[in-house]
């Protein structure tokens, strides 16, 4: 009798729950592969863990609790397409880890075979739309999985510019299928830099269309007596963008919600501290809809 | 109107080449001013690209204090940018780069650390799986220097103890980096032993590589290249296998 081959996988999917998980950098790796710290789940941006040590260490993460892959280095507004090279290492990482969720930006960092380290924003036009949807296609065919696309942070505004963020993601997540996700921390920082409401932001988006939410903090920067916020990721969640928050889960509904924390990182606690309010929040959701409902 | 593939020139040139005046003149004007505006992104960009190097390059970090490497890292990052977003492939040539540096003359050694560093950075982001010569860990470099580059490394990450003491025309050393059990090892070797090695990692059969060597001479070098994990499981390279150069 012929041996069929064993086409089971090294481990069953493990979907990214609706609650608050942390964004997992290198200097928590101690907590969590030695002492055994555990969040309910993991993001890591996989451009870190793609090969040699740091790939084994997340093999060993994601063990016991789901991983979400964060990509930053897709660049998915590109004019030139996605470098072939490095979808290819996402590609194989996806194989190895089967993560809950695979994401990247409404950004561009790559142009003329360079790599900015930058998530830069896009002129929000016809021809850039055609140039994402591309993208995000030649991504998800590669991946044979949608992904999420992140609304991002900006401090500026091309002249050109005219279709509104909301309906750009909009006709974005319907022509490819894409779903979004939604970082508050970046409606709120893109609307005093920019000049626009974020809670009109919010209600512009479609909430099916939402698959996760990201929180994090931001600088407060003057320059010239003019007040500009950056998107720096070194601080607890600002007070006004809980709030936001809050508007996001009671309009959208309970969503895996990210804690980041990407520079002057803190020690592991006060990361869980911050998904233990996001948490709140999300039951509250809950709370506010049973009610409803009786 | 500007294309995207346009604009996305002027930004390049605005954060490489500090030549904003394209990009600023696609920039909608309000509020604080275009140029603070586009700062902000070659902040970002630079940025992040010395963190990618400050990680990769701790030892010379600690040599040179953070004013000289981070002026030195965004002249690398413009004159040698990633072509990927996987920053842990970037930054090889900081050494080459470091030796011609003018503000590096009186530290002829420093690109001897760095070269040890990247090879460090290599072994620890290098995949055990992709084993070019069959019996060799892919992880392993093997590093001929001028100068005591181990020695000065270690006393740099430990706060500069003992440099003071460290003979820098103490050089040549031979030197086999590697990932072992997870943890980096850097193993200076004799002229004989790092030559063997460095010729079997260069893919020249055991036949050709131990051929200047006593019988017995190979066969301890190679024990001690197992027991160290240099030469890992699978068979040794067959007689007459010689790598494409």
């Amino acid at each position: 009798m012929t041996q069929r081959p064993d086409t089971t996988p090294c481990r069953p999917p493990l979907p990214v729950p609706p609650i608050a998980g942390v964004g997992l950098r290198y200097r928590h790796h101690e907590d969590v592969l030695e002492n055994g710290i555990k969040a309910a789940w993991w993001e890591v941006h996989p451009e870190n863990y793609m090969a040699g040590a740091p790939l084994e260490w997340l093999e060993r993460i994601r063990r016991d609790r789901p991983v979400s892959l964060h990509a930053t280095g897709l660049s998915l507004g590109s004019a030139e397409g996605v470098e072939a090279g490095h979808l290819e290492r996402l590609a194989e990482l996806c194989h190895r880890i089967d993560p809950g969720l695979v994401s990247d930006h409404l950004s561009w960092s790559t142009t003329g075979k360079t790599y900015l380290a930058d998530l830069i924003p896009l002129p929000m036009t016809e021809e850039c739309l055609d140039i994402v949807c591309r993208n995000v296609d030649q991504v998800q065919n590669r991946l044979k999985r949608t992904i999420l696309v992140e609304n991002p942070s900006a401090y500026l505004r091309f002249q050109e510019s005219p279709i509104p963020e909301p309906l750009f993601l909009d006709s974005l997540a319907r022509r490819t299928g894409c779903g979004l996700l939604l970082d508050i921390n970046n409606i709120f920082v893109s609307g005093r830099n920019l000049g626009f409401d974020p809670v009109a932001y919010l209600e512009s988006i479609h909430p099916a269309q939402v698959k996760e939410f990201h929180l994090a903090g931001h600088a407060v920067r003057e320059i010239g007596g003019h007040i500009l916020r950056i998107d720096d990721h070194g601080s607890p969640v600002d007070a006004e963008v809980w709030p936001l928050f809050a508007q996001a889960v009671a309009r959208i509904g309970r969503r895996p919600t990210l804690i980041e924390w990407d520079t002057d990182i803190p020690p592991l606690g006060i990361l869980l501290q911050e998904a233990e309010k996001a948490d709140l929040i999300l039951q509250q959701s809950d709370e506010v809809r049973y009610g409803d409902s009786r | 109107m500007a294309t995207v593939a346009d604009l996305q020139t002027a930004f390049r040139r605005a954060i490489l080449d500090n030549q904003p005046d394209r990009l600023a003149a696609l920039i909608a004007p309000g509020g604080l001013p275009v140029m603070a505006r586009i700062a902000v992104y070659r902040n970002n960009s630079l940025g992040a690209l010395t963190s990618a190097l400050r990680l990769a390059y701790p030892a010379v970090l600690a040599l040179v204090g953070e004013a000289f490497f981070d002026g030195a890292a965004v002249g690398f990052a413009q004159a040698a940018p990633p072509a990927s977003a996987c920053l842990t492939l970037w930054g090889g040539d900081f050494s080459s780069y470091l030796a011609r540096h003018p503000g590096c003359r009186d530290m002829p050694w420093l690109a001897d650390v760095a070269a040890l560093e990247w090879a460090v950075s290599e072994a620890l982001h290098t995949s055990e799986a992709k084993a070019p010569p069959p019996c060799l860990t892919p992880t392993l470099s093997c590093l001929r220097l001028r100068s005591p580059a181990d020695s000065i490394r270690a006393a740099a990450l430990a706060g500069g103890d003992g440099l003071d003491r460290i003979d820098l025309n103490a050089g040549p050393i031979h030197l086999a980096v590697t990932r072992r059990n997870g943890g980096i090892l850097i193993r200076r070797l004799t002229a004989q032993a790092w030559s063997l090695l460095d010729q079997l990692a260069a893919g020249r059969s055991l036949r050709q590589a131990t051929a200047g060597y006593a019988g017995d001479l190979a066969a301890a070098l190679l024990a001690d290249f197992i027991s160290y994990g240099y030469i890992i499981g699978g068979a040794p390279p067959p007689d007459g296998w010689e790598k494409t150069p």
